[in-house]
């Protein structure tokens, strides 16, 4: 079109177009001296036109790389075209990188001969710096957005004729996503909720409607569900930035619910346990208590503190407890209003706790207790024709005696003996009764031990007979502090079994003497002895060492009489044993405390 | 004179066997059932030792001994308590009391305290 108008409107054009663009142009000849420049090029160039004219581009602004190009433009007559590229301006380098989207295109004379080149550049920097920062945030969100642990997803909301959300596309979604729910981008991508979890909207929450509330209002919710199509538990957060679309954020928190189902589960052992469970820590405080505990102080009218539940002395069983290394416990009796528990009292020490399992014993105690007046009466009656019996057998040796035949006074003899016998059958009977219901009460009385053991020596060879003497010899001055009854029938009882287990001998022999504060009682037989593997055994319930028939003499009775003296030493905080060799007697002992 | 026991339990059998032997020692017995029997005794004249069984029916042995030991008149009067139940901590010795004999009980022994604690007492007197 400006061919056909004249030469000199063209060239006006031109110049009007060269002056006002923002396209820095220039133009030089074959040597790169400027010729012509518009204002924008000067500006640019930091020059005024005049000073730019005539001057060698390369003097002006020294780049070897450039000057090839122009070289190469000149030389071979092809036009180059950059996009940004990067200039540093050699004598104000403090402008820094620049960017310049530049051309350079050879002028050739009517027989293709170059002539001069036609420089035209824009300056990017701005735009370039501008590009690159968004590149680089954009590039930021995306890694930030993909390396989430938590799954993303966004959607765009599916509305009915009457604004029902009725379904759902994804949009976008994170790498989380498709490692969280084994979806992959490519396959879920513009695909519909309903297309992609079929079955999700048949379980009891409507997805659809509550992200359709999202994206209705932009209100933000958060809540935590189980996903049914991948038998999962999520936390999931939805908010809406733009009507009609919906982003969420979710985690898989199934491990968590699962653990939290499985402690609930173990809690619940303690915690509904008919029984008494509670926890304490080092100082005797309770730190746990279960709903049965509170039931049992609500019956007892005791109100709601736990501590009640526990022995007074907790603070002692918890000193001696954590003495002991692993796992160890104790059992304690306490009552609580009018109920009797036992307390199991164990020290757990890796978790460094005190647990303590309460079980309910109140009927057993009961029993017992009828137990106990049922033995208590049931002696006392045995006792009282036993009483008759002995006394009137006694009265009537007496009466004839001298003259009775000796047949008669045999006999009479052997009524006595049966008689005793089945005095001491009942005592042991009541006594052990006592041991196990916990009931051998010892009192603590100051006894002189040399005076106990004369009178009880004298007691037991009157029933004994002549056959062996109680001989008495080592003597101590010594005072103990215990029961003089139990103390005596400990010591009788030792007595009668040395008398029994030694038929061949004809004395036995008691000695006593003090060491480290206390009093150590020894009675010694000259018998049959007792044999190492045997000797353990002897304290327990019920053991009899049956030596043979011919042995079992006057004074046999249930083989509780050494397992009641073991108690009743054990009560007073003494020790008893023995030491014996086998055809040479025996030597029993027993410590007891000395009271001054 | 003959030292005059009264002799208290409430088994007839003990009771008849117990005075048999007390007077064929040379003592004289007299005898109760009770523990008031035993206080009604006491308003009319005054034994030399009693044999006290500990449990009885209404007042006790026990309460017996104490009425008696609280009594100026009666206080040196010499109580040998008789029990089957003397370990049981229930029956535990009675301060008062001068001696304790657990049934059944051995003759030889019962005459000997009987003897023992009425020497005793005439020393004291």
């Amino acid at each position: 079109m400006l061919k056909r108008k004249s030469g000199i409107t063209e060239r006006k054009i031109l110049a009007l177009l060269m002056e006002n663009t923002e396209t820095q142009l220039a133009y030089l000849d074959k040597d790169f001296n400027f010729i012509k420049v518009n204002s924008a090029y000067a500006k640019g160039s930091g020059h005024k036109k005049t000073e730019l004219i005539g001057k060698n581009h390369f003097d002006l602004f020294p780049d070897k790389e450039n000057q090839k190009i122009f070289e190469k433009v000149r030389d071979t007559g092809k036009a180059v075209k950059f996009l940004a590229k990067p200039f540093v301006f050699p004598l104000e380098p403090e402008r820094g990188t620049t960017y310049w989207d530049w051309s350079l295109t050879p002028i050739k004379d009517d027989e293709k001969k170059v002539i001069g080149l036609a420089f035209s550049l824009t300056e990017v920097t701005n735009y370039k710096r501008t590009e690159e920062s968004l590149r680089r945030s954009e590039r930021k969100y995306y890694m930030l957005f993909d390396s989430m642990v938590d799954g993303f997803a966004y959607h765009k909301m599916i509305y009915d004729e009457q604004g029902k959300s009725i379904d759902y596309v994804y949009l976008e979604i994170n790498a989380a996503f498709e490692k969280i729910t084994g979806k992959k981008r490519k396959t879920i991508l513009g695909k519909r909720m309903t297309e992609v979890w079929p079955n999700a909207t048949k379980v009891d929450f409507d997805w659809i409607g509550e992200y359709g509330e999202v994206a209705k209002t932009g209100k933000r919710i958060k809540f935590e569900r189980y996903f049914e199509p991948l038998n999962k538990w999520f936390t999931i957060t939805a908010y809406s930035t733009k009507k009609g679309y919906f982003a969420t954020t979710f985690r898989d928190i199934t491990s968590r619910i699962n653990t939290v189902k499985k402690l609930k589960h173990l809690a619940s052992f303690p915690r509904f346990n008919p029984e008494a469970v509670l926890e304490v820590d080092y100082t005797g405080l309770v730190t746990y208590a279960n709903a049965a505990v509170y039931k049992i102080l609500k019956e007892a009218w005791l109100g709601k503190n736990a501590q009640i539940f526990l022995p007074s002395n907790i603070g002692e069983i918890i000193k001696t407890l954590r003495k002991r290394k692993g796992v160890s416990s104790v059992i304690q009796e306490v009552k609580v209003g009018d109920k009797y528990f036992d307390l199991k009292i164990y020290h757990l020490a890796k978790m460094g706790i005190i647990r303590i399992y309460g079980h309910d014993i109140t009927n057993r105690k009961k029993i017992e207790q009828q137990k106990d007046e049922f033995f208590s009466i049931a002696s006392h009656e045995l006792k009282t024709p036993l009483t008759s019996i002995k006394a009137f057998l006694q009265l009537i040796r007496k009466i004839c005696k001298g003259e009775c035949n000796p047949q008669m006074g045999h006999y009479h003899e052997r009524v006595g003996v049966q008689i005793d016998k089945l005095t001491h059958l009942i005592n042991d009977l009541l006594d052990v009764s006592k041991i196990q219901g916990g009931k051998l009460i010892i009192t603590k009385e100051k006894i002189k031990i040399d005076k106990l053991i004369e009178e009880v020596a004298g007691d037991v060879q009157m029933t004994v007979g002549s056959g062996h003497k109680i001989i008495f010899e080592k003597k101590t001055e010594a005072t103990i502090l215990g029961d003089p009854y139990r103390i005596g029938q400990v010591l009788a009882n030792l007595l009668v079994n040395a008398v029994e287990y030694s038929p061949e001998a004809d004395r036995v022999e008691i000695s006593a003497k003090r060491k480290d504060g206390m009093v150590i009682i020894s009675v010694r037989d000259f018998g049959v002895g007792i044999e190492k593997e045997k000797q353990k055994q002897l304290f327990e319930r019920f053991y009899q060492i049956k030596p043979g028939r011919d042995y079992l003499g006057k004074f046999s009775s249930l083989g509780l009489g050494l397992f009641i003296s073991a108690q009743i030493v054990r009560n007073h905080g003494g020790k008893i044993g023995l030491k014996s060799k086998v055809g040479k007697g025996s030597t029993f002992y027993f410590s007891l405390p000395e009271g001054n | 004179m003959n030292k005059k026991i009264l002799i208290v339990d409430d088994d007839e059998a003990i009771l008849e066997v117990l005075s048999a032997i007390t007077e064929m020692a040379d003592y004289t017995v007299q005898t109760a059932t009770s523990g008031e029997g035993a206080l009604a005794i006491f308003k009319n004249e005054l034994p030399d030792l009693i044999v006290l069984d500990m449990l009885l029916p209404g007042i006790s042995g026990k309460q017996v001994c104490e009425i008696l030991k609280k009594d100026l008149k009666t206080k040196k009067i010499p109580v040998v308590m008789i029990s089957a139940n003397l370990k049981d901590e229930d029956f535990r010795r009675e301060p008062w009391a001068e001696e304790f004999l657990e049934k059944p009980l051995d003759m030889d022994k019962y005459l000997k305290v009987i003897a023992r604690e009425l020497a005793r007492a005439e020393v004291t007197a």
